[in-house]
Parts: C-alpha cells; sequence; structure tokens
C-alpha cells in the first residue's frame, strides 16, 4: 500500500533537475497545467459576455400561446426552442444565456467588494496588531456564529430584493475568509527584515501596508477570490430561488429555477436548464480553483 | 480542565450577546421605520405616530437596543404579526420538525461519506479512488434547492415512489434528507480520504508495519482512527450548516419546519419571528460549536496538552 502513496505530488522534485523528463514528470507536469481547467470557465464567461447578442432575450416580452413548449420545438416563425420555452412563453435558451451574464455580473462583484473590504480589515489587522486585531477578528468571529446563508438571507429579506442588495448581503458575509487569509500573511510577513528596513526609511504605515504587504499576500488572495465565486454563484442563486435575489422584471439561474418549480410534473425543463448550467459552472470553477490552488502551494514550497 | 471549560462556555455566551446585536441592528435599524412597515403605505401619520409609541420607537435607540436584548434574553420577541401568538413559541413549535431533518441528513453523510472515503484511501491513486473522489467534487458543486427539484421531478413525477412533499409519514422525510446530505456528503468524503491518506505517510504507521502488523488492521485500528478525527469537527460544523440550508429545502418540499417559518416571516416581514428563527438558529451552531470544542480535547488528548501547557 505504502508504494501506492505520491512521495512527490507536485512533480517538483522530478522537475529539478535537467536531464531528460521521464515519464511521470511530463504526466505531473500535464497535471499541472492550468489552462485546460480554463477553458470551461471561459465557455462561461463568452456566453455572459457575448451570448445576449447572440441570442436576444427580453425579459418583460412574453409569448402566451407558445408557452410550456418542450426542448426542440418548432415555433409558429420558424424557429427552434432549443430547450424549450417558459411557462409565459419566453425561450428558455436566451433565458438561461441572460440569467448567465447577471449570476457572473453578481459574483464577481460580491466577490470584489467582499475581497477588498476583507483584505483591507485583514492586512490592518495582522499589520497593526492589538486591541485593532482583536476588534476586527472578533467580528468577524461573530459573523461566522450564522451558520451557511443564514445572515445573507436576513441582510437581503430586510434590504429587499434587487441585484444591488444581492451583492451587499453576499459582501458582508463574505469579507470574513478574504480578512483572515489577508491578516495571517501580514503576520507572516511583518517582521521580515525588507518590511523592518522600510519602516527604518521611513516609509508610512499607508506605504508598508500597500506596497510591502499587500504584493506579499495578492496571489494566495487571488486563488481564495477563484475558489469563492463558486460558493458566491451557489449563494446568489439561493437568494433568487428563495425570492430575495433578483427583482420580477429580471432574470437569473435561481429564480427561473424557482419559477419552474411550479411546473416540475408537466414542464421538467424549466427548473432542470438553468439548474445544469449553474452546476457546470461551479464545477468549472472548482476544477480552475483546485488547479490553481496546486500550482500555488508547489510554487511557495520551492 | 475545568477552566477551559469554563472560558470556552463564557466565551460562547458573548458570541449569543453579540448575535443579538447584529439582529438588532439588521432588523431594527437597516430597514427604516418599522412602524410604516406594519401599518403599510395607506396608512395615515396619526397611526403610526400612535404605534411608534406603544412599540417604543420613539425612545432613544440605546433605551430600545437594552429593552430588546433584556427580552431576547428572556426569549421573548413579541408577538407575531402575521400568525398571532408568541414568535419564540411560533419557532419552538416548528423546530422538531428541521432537527429531525437536520438529524436524518446528518446520519446519511457520516454513514456514506465514511465508508466512500475509507474505499478511497484504501487504495489511492486507482480507478475506484479517482472515480469516488471525483463524484464527491460533482456532489459539492450541485445547487441543493435544484438536487431537490430533480429528486421531485425523477422519483415523485417519473416514478410515484415517494410525496414531493409534505409531513408526517417517514416517505415525506428521505427526499428533503437526501437533499439536505448531498452536497455535504462530497465534501466529508474528501475529508475522510484526504485525512486518512495524510495518516498514512505518519511514522507511527511505519512503525507499526515494521512491527508485523497487517495491512486490515493498520488501517483500521490506526490510520483510520486518526483520519477521522477532523471528521469529528467538520460533523459539528455540518449539522450547524444544515440549519442554514433548512431554509432553502424546507421551502422546495413544504417541509414546516423553522426554515420555512423563516422564510415566510421574511417575505411577510414578520420581524418578531425572523429575529427569534435566526435567533435560535444561531444559538444551536454556537451550542454545537462548544460541544465540537470540548469534545475534540476529550477525543484527541494532544490537543488537551496543547491547550493546558
Amino acid at each position: 500500500m505504502s508504494e501506492q502513496i505520491e512521495i512527490d505530488p507536485t512533480g517538483i522534485l522530478g522537475s529539478g533537475s535537467k536531464s531528460r523528463p521521464t515519464k511521470a514528470t511530463i504526466r505531473e507536469r500535464r497535471k499541472r497545467r492550468i489552462w485546460p481547467a480554463l477553458i470551461p470557465v471561459g465557455v462561461f464567461v463568452f456566453f455572459a459576455i457575448f451570448g445576449p447578442l447572440i441570442v436576444p432575450f427580453n425579459a418583460i416580452s412574453t409569448n402566451i400561446v407558445e408557452r410550456l413548449r418542450p426542448p426542440g420545438s418548432v415555433m409558429a416563425n420558424g424557429s427552434i426552442a432549443w430547450l424549450g420555452t417558459d411557462q409565459v412563453g419566453r425561450d428558455m435558451l436566451g433565458e438561461v444565456i441572460a440569467g448567465a451574464r447577471l449570476t457572473l455580473i453578481m459574483a464577481v462583484a460580491t466577490i470584489i467588494i467582499a475581497g477588498i473590504i476583507g483584505i483591507v480589515l485583514g492586512l490592518v489587522a495582522g499589520y497593526f496588531g492589538g486591541w485593532i486585531d482583536n476588534v476586527i477578528m472578533r467580528l468577524a468571529d461573530l459573523q461566522l456564529a450564522f451558520p451557511g446563508l443564514l445572515l445573507a438571507i436576513l441582510i437581503a429579506g430586510v434590504l429587499g430584493p434587487s441585484v444591488r442588495n444581492v451583492v451587499i448581503s453576499l459582501a458582508v458575509t463574505r469579507w470574513v475568509t478574504f480578512a483572515r487569509l489577508a491578516r495571517s500573511s501580514a503576520l507572516s510577513v511583518r517582521k521580515l527584515d525588507y518590511v523592518s528596513a522600510a519602516r527604518l526609511l521611513g516609509a508610512s504605515h499607508i506605504r508598508l501596508l500597500g506596497r510591502y504587504l499587500l504584493p506579499a499576500s495578492i496571489s494566495p488572495l487571488f486563488v481564495l477570490g477563484t475558489v469563492e465565486v463558486g460558493s458566491v454563484v451557489l449563494s446568489a442563486a439561493s437568494l433568487s430561488f428563495l425570492g430575495l435575489g433578483v427583482p420580477p422584471d429580471q432574470v437569473d439561474w435561481g429564480s427561473t429555477i424557482a419559477a419552474g418549480s411550479d411546473y416540475l410534473l408537466s414542464a421538467w425543463w424549466i427548473s432542470t436548464m438553468p439548474g445544469i448550467a449553474l452546476a457546470g459552472l461551479v464545477l468549472s470553477v472548482s476544477l480552475l480553483g483546485d488547479k490553481l490552488q496546486a500550482r500555488f502551494s508547489a510554487a511557495r514550497s520551492r | 480542565m475545568i477552566r477551559i471549560i469554563i472560558r470556552r462556555v463564557a466565551a460562547s455566551v458573548l458570541v449569543a450577546l453579540g448575535v443579538l446585536t447584529i439582529i438588532f441592528i439588521v432588523v431594527r435599524i437597516v430597514p427604516g421605520d418599522p412602524a410604516s412597515l406594519i401599518l403599510g403605505a395607506g396608512a395615515t401619520h396619526a397611526q403610526i405616530e400612535q404605534l411608534r409609541t406603544s412599540l417604543g420607537l420613539n425612545q432613544p435607540l440605546i433605551v430600545q437596543y437594552a429593552e430588546f436584548m433584556v427580552n431576547a434574553l428572556r426569549f421573548n420577541f413579541g408577538t407575531s404579526y402575521r400568525l398571532g401568538g408568541d414568535a419564540m413559541a411560533q419557532v419552538l413549535q416548528a423546530l422538531p420538525a428541521t432537527l429531525l431533518l437536520a438529524a436524518t441528513a446528518m446520519a446519511l453523510v457520516l454513514l456514506f461519506s465514511t465508508v466512500a472515503g475509507v474505499a478511497a484511501a484504501r487504495r489511492p491513486g486507482t480507478f475506484r479512488d479517482r472515480a469516488i473522489s471525483g463524484g464527491a467534487m460533482v456532489l459539492q458543486s450541485l445547487p441543493q434547492f435544484w438536487v431537490g427539484i430533480l429528486l421531485i421531478i425523477v422519483v415523485s413525477g417519473m416514478w410515484h415512489l415517494l410525496p414531493s412533499g409534505g409531513y408526517g409519514s417517514p416517505l415525506n422525510l428521505i427526499l428533503p434528507a437526501i437533499t439536505m446530505a448531498v452536497s455535504f456528503l462530497g465534501m466529508l468524503t474528501k475529508m475522510v480520504r484526504n485525512s486518512s491518506l495524510e495518516q498514512a505517510g505518519e511514522g507511527f504507521v511505519q512503525t507499526a508495519r515494521a512491527k508485523g502488523m497487517s495491512e486490515q488492521r493498520l488501517f483500521y485500528v490506526h490510520i483510520l482512527r486518526n483520519g477521522l478525527l477532523p471528521v469529528v469537527t467538520l460533523a459539528g460544523l455540518v449539522l450547524g450548516v444544515f440549519l442554514g440550508s433548512a431554509v432553502v429545502i424546507e421551502t422546495v418540499f413544504a417541509w414546516p419546519g423553522v426554515g420555512r417559518l423563516l422564510i415566510e416571516s421574511i417575505l411577510n416581514r414578520d420581524y418578531p419571528v425572523v429575529e427569534a428563527a435566526v435567533f435560535i438558529f444561531a444559538l444551536i451552531y454556537i451550542a454545537l460549536n462548544l460541544v465540537v470544542d470540548l469534545l475534540y480535547g476529550l477525543i484527541d488528548p494532544r490537543v488537551r496538552v496543547a491547550v493546558t501547557a
């Protein structure tokens, strides 16, 4: 059994020598390539950006005559509804693509806002230490006392359904992960020689934080941001599914799944199609996240 | 050890007070005037003023806060606007259904993730391992509410095997429990596998092997016992996260628990029930964390030594 455990899972030992790479190293290198994992994510991003130009979709226009058509139906105007039509006769393909755009916008906005709040608070906490650190990290602990989505549900419910409020309620509950990572990286760097040297040369706190501590922590934070996209997408979809997400005149995957849940037994495709897209996006993002994590931890141990 | 327990319990009480403060800020301050919210758009200025006085909203914020905290600690969140009766009583009445669902899902997760994780860890790198690890990743990526919907479409709609929702018989429990279990099944399976594999490289394993212990005994007695340690920590957290996901799953399956009560109360702006439900969920979660913390010291003596030293 023991010989089956990889001693060098990242292939660092094997790739260090200049001699011809063995088959095993080549296989390891191939495993560590990042671009294959970028392709599925790229497909989703492409459709989110250009999809609405290719397959136009209007959330407000309805076509009651051709509602609840199964996938592949030929419509009256000769076009084919590849994914069927929904409960008010909108084309599901266009709806799923429009949903991709809104879902990705909400997720990226949430990550950026939560990331900025978390990085600033985390770096400040780790750099200054003392009571500032205590206050910030206790606040973080406090948020983690709410299980799962509960705090986001509470905030989104109080603020009312809108894209902006989804982003607010998710960002407010997501900064903690970024703060913890930024803090631990600031703690590990702040006593290093190059930081002390800069301090002795008279660098201000802001300059030390921005030019010396931030760059040291940026790549793990970037990896974290990628990994978090998946779970933020799921959270945003859950909020929309509960009716706390996007307003009725906009569509994202969560709201389409919720709308279809009244027609599960008669029109299964309404809830199924956006769910497949949602699961596909989350899976592609977590594949990419795994690759980035492996690459990053290999780079750090070198 | 007793000093550690006292310190942890005190910390948990502080966190509970902090949770109440956050609830106060989010529900009482953020949304604006509760009186006009309760009365709706058609209310006259005099009516709003009267309700503001009777709700104590004209008092300084700090007085309102103190009153809220004192009442909350007595589990008194006021009367439900929508259902009538005590808000906390409504929540406690719905609690057994949620706990039943979470406990069943928990049992499913522990059972299947240990079996699958062990199966993967015994033969790392093989097809079996890769199939299990890959499956675990897919399970983690599935949106929970969508899994529930698919189960309804296939199991209830196409096969007519189980009811699509409702409460009462054990049959009603099966689909929601599976739905709740699915994503954590993936997470815990991966955890059991990885932490068992980590243990396999430890010195005590090599010692035992050098002494001639059979691989079978080595795995189940030494590796697995240590490999399951992080699972204990996570299991407590998972039960807590189940409470959070109860909101979504109970909505899908029309399960009469606290989660569905919470979302219906939020949508109807019935804030006393919202406050009570969120507080109960957070309280259970805090208590679980505390128990896990203390249990961990009991199971793994190394942690206890490290904390005392």
